[in-house]
């Protein structure tokens, strides 16, 4: 749906100063039809500009942009067919009602006139402004302003959103009725490309991840493939209904294990397991078939978060 | 092409600008303002027609006011503001093609001032019924004004467009744009033929318009015009209503060529025209000067005589010099597009066409110009005196080469790492030809006149415009000497940009990670 092919973008070091700054650097990515691409970074490692370039907003200095195979420089008008775009920090015209803004993008984007004024209902609902659809948008909270700019970025049924932080600004119950909504619009067949600096949301809705820094992408691709490539082994914790069980030394006397950690009290252990999924159910039939009353196991493997923390340096340009 | 009434920019201004309670209190207001007006009027006028007429010149006056001045203010802030908000990016990836767009803010930024103007046309037909006006003439005069006034809305448009975030210059230059051009009005330019040409000229039409047009012939022979109505095309008698509309329609078509070239591009990769463009605007601007140009200059019995040979040749040349400048200005390359273009080649594969920028085309303008004032001259009855036809075709060579210098000094200087590079330039060449002309002047003593003349080519081009025959004669082929240094000095800018397009190629970073797509 969305492709990238050696995308770069190089501007001057700003204030004169000597260098130059790249914000991409021949970024190839191809990212499904369907998915939930999320695209995570520190600030100024370059996501905002890469989105820039994928809307046609910014020239790539080289390589270029397709969406739905169409090439977003040089077929512009056709490429914005495929998207819907929401910035970071954006405005919305005050002096216009809710209803006016949405109805103003569904004409720009060229729907059939008849379909418009449903359309326009049916985003606003979805959005939760229905109470506020003859307000003027000068009246409307920070929150709301943010979700009538999704509104905005959806309203022509793109098959691909591209969201630059859709979720700051926005309360808790907000922010938890917008993944609703993405994951809602995503079940229906809508790819959705996004930044965000909260990495709770991106393990939760995100299928594929991209980890950017200093215009690079250090590691990208399905979300559960970067979690195993980047640790390499799992981290598993084994818990006993009862103590009794000499447990750690079992455990350090199995191949491939390492990095025991036994509980107080010996109703447990933490340990390191190189292998795959095979390999882990082998030695829990070895521990079960050992006599351990075990009564419980768990992945106490790193969270995105901990990995991002880990992979990225927090390094800007 | 969305039809305009459809335009959702249009009907976006239309809905944030004529909000039912703004409409009726302007409505009240124009009301009785008008009524105060046509009370004051008719206490200071004896007669019911000069009254009447009075009313019309005011009311089509204060429409040309609120539809010009205000109007092209509201153009001037439309873009500039919706950038300072944000909000334009969001215009910028909708479907709506660049002339949509563009059609929608030339006609939706203003729609307020269209309104008022609205409000005033009562007033203003009351005025050209009693007055017994033509409605031909008021229909004429409806058409100059709004058609005048689109030209300025465009102009103010394309101006806010360009003017770069956080700059806050655009309704100053505006109003320095608007009031010259209404002033130009009633201006006689005799050499020219073309009378009014600004949008006041409908609101004199209305009362002092005819259809006809009105020549006799001079005591040289030639044709003159008796009435600001008739203008001289090629020669020929032309009603000004029709010459001044298609002015306007193809100054409108140009402007709007421009902004719709740009609106929905990067503003770090704007380019008013394309290369081929600049070209054809200048060859344009050319025909237009030479259809009203009458070869007439007063002579000293006091009445206009044939222009000299040299006269008719040193204005094009001036003429033309500038707009060369300004096209070569406006078709340097800033960094980034450099840098594309370098990315395009890749390191090591930098082209001569490249490093030459803009050289090329400006040639080619000038050849194409040349030919264009050629022909005409030649094609028209011959004019008095004489003029050295190698002395011209040097001159026109030398200040070309002359020109060429100072664009490629400017190219150069652009792909410096200035924080305003261009201005920088701009500043630093002043400077230059001001300490060389001071310099020259002091020696001027010392040398002789042709000496001095030769000596000062070199820093100064431009003391080429003034050459004489005997200095032409005398510097023999020193005069190409000089030339040769011109040359070597563009060689010398052109090589410096060469190495700034050198030092913008791709560098040996470190490949980036191999990320599998997902």
């Amino acid at each position: 749906m969305i492709r990238l092919e050696h995308l770069t973008k190089e501007y001057d070091m700003p204030g004169g100063k000597a260098g130059t700054l790249v914000a991409a650097n021949a970024l190839d990515l191809h990212v499904q039809r369907g998915e939930v691409f999320g695209l995570v970074g520190p600030n100024g490692a370059g996501k905002t500009t890469t989105l820039k370039m994928m809307c046609g907003l910014m020239t790539p200095t080289a390589g270029r942009v397709t969406v739905g195979g169409v090439d977003v420089e040089r077929h512009p008008e056709e490429a914005q067919r495929f998207i819907g775009y929401l910035s970071d920090f954006f405005s919305l015209y005050d002096d216009l009602k809710v209803w006016e803004y949405v109805d103003y993008f569904a004409r720009a984007y060229k729907m059939e006139p008849s379909a418009i004024p449903g359309r326009v209902d049916e985003v606003i609902g979805q959005v939760g402004l229905e109470g506020k659809r003859d307000s003027f948008i000068a009246g409307l909270s920070r929150g709301m302003k943010q979700r009538l700019g999704i509104a905005r970025a959806f309203v022509h049924n793109p098959p691909a959103l591209i969201l630059d932080e859709p979720a700051s600004g926005l309360d808790p119950k907000a922010r938890h009725e917008l993944k609703q909504l993405l994951l809602q619009l995503n079940r229906k067949g809508t790819t959705i490309f996004i930044t965000t600096h909260i990495l709770s949301d991106v393990e939760e809705i995100c299928t594929s991840v991209g980890i950017m820094e200093k215009g690079r992408l250090l590691r990208c691709g399905p979300l559960a493939a970067v979690m195993q490539e980047s640790q390499g082994a799992r981290r598993i914790r084994v818990r006993l209904a009862a103590p009794g069980f000499a447990l750690a030394d079992w455990l350090a006397a199995q191949p491939g294990v390492s990095g025991v950690k036994p509980d107080a009290g010996g109703a447990g252990a933490e340990f390191t397991l190189a292998g795959d999924n095979a390999h882990t159910a082998e030695l829990l039939r070895a521990l079960v078939a050992a006599g351990a009353p075990v009564c419980g196991i768990q992945d106490a493997g790193e969270t995105f978060e901990q990995l991002y923390s880990r992979l990225s340096s927090g390094e800007t340009m | 092409m969305i039809p305009l009434f459809s335009n959702p920019e249009f009907i976006r201004n239309c809905r944030a600008q004529l909000r039912p309670g703004r409409v009726l209190a302007s409505l009240a207001v124009v009301t009785l303002l008008c009524l105060t007006l046509c009370y004051a009027l008719y206490s200071n006028f004896e007669g019911k027609r000069e009254w009447a007429k009075s009313l019309l010149l005011t009311s089509l006056s204060c429409q040309l006011l609120v539809l010009g001045l205000g109007g092209g203010l509201a153009c001037g802030l439309s873009i500039y503001r919706e950038k300072e908000q944000n909000t334009f990016d969001f215009q910028r990836v909708t479907r709506m093609t660049p002339m949509e767009l563009a059609l929608g803010k030339l006609f939706g930024a203003p729609v307020y001032t269209y309104f008022l103007a609205l409000c005033l046309m009562p007033a203003a037909l009351v005025g050209a019924a009693v007055a017994h006006a033509r409605a031909s003439f008021f229909v004429t005069a409806m058409v100059i004004l709004v058609l005048g006034c689109v030209v300025f809305h465009a102009l103010g448009l394309l101006l806010s467009l360009l003017s770069p975030k956080g700059g806050t210059g655009v309704p100053g230059a505006l109003l320095l744009l608007f009031l010259p051009a209404l002033l130009l009005t009633g201006m006689s330019e005799n050499r020219s033929g073309l009378i009014d040409a600004g949008p006041w000229a409908g609101v004199v039409f209305v009362t002092e318009g005819t259809w006809q047009t009105q020549t006799a012939v001079d005591r040289t022979g030639a044709l003159y015009t008796l009435s600001p109505w008739t203008d001289f095309i090629f020669g020929r008698p032309v009603h000004h209503v029709p010459v001044l509309i298609f002015l306007y329609a193809t100054f409108l078509a140009w402007i709007l060529l421009a902004l719709v070239r740009n609106l929905k591009r990067d503003p770090l990769d704007f380019e008013l025209y394309s290369p081929a463009q600049s070209v054809g605007l200048l060859c344009y601007l050319n025909l237009v000067t030479l259809a009203f140009y009458r070869a007439r200059e007063w002579g000293p019995q006091g009445y206009m005589v044939p222009a000299q040979r040299t006269t008719a040749f040193l204005l094009f040349l001036g003429m033309n010099l500038a707009l060369l400048f300004m096209l070569g200005m406006s078709l340097l390359h800033n960094r980034e597009q450099s840098r594309r273009r370098v990315y395009e080649r890749g390191a090591g594969n930098l082209d001569w066409r490249e490093a030459t920028w803009p050289g090329g085309y400006v040639l080619l303008a000038a050849v194409a110009v040349a030919l264009i004032v050629i022909t005409r001259f030649e094609l028209a009855p011959p004019l008095p005196g004489t003029l050295d036809k190698y002395m011209a075709a040097f001159q026109v060579v030398f200040l070309v080469v002359g020109i060429l210098r100072d664009l490629y000094y400017f190219q150069w200087m652009k792909l410096c790492r200035f924080r305003y590079p261009l201005v920088s330039s701009v500043v630093f060449l002043a400077v230059f030809y001001t300490c060389s002309g001071v310099v020259l002047s002091t020696l001027s003593d010392v040398g002789t006149h042709k000496l001095m003349s030769l000596v000062a080519a070199v820093p100064i081009p431009w003391v080429v415009m003034g050459m004489e025959q005997p200095s032409w004669t005398e510097g023999g082929v020193l005069w190409f000497a000089v030339l040769a240094a011109q040359l070597g000095l563009c060689a010398v800018f052109v090589m410096l940009h060469r190495r700034k397009l050198a030092e913008m190629a791709p560098s040996t970073r470190p490949a980036p990670a191999q990320v599998q797509a997902a």
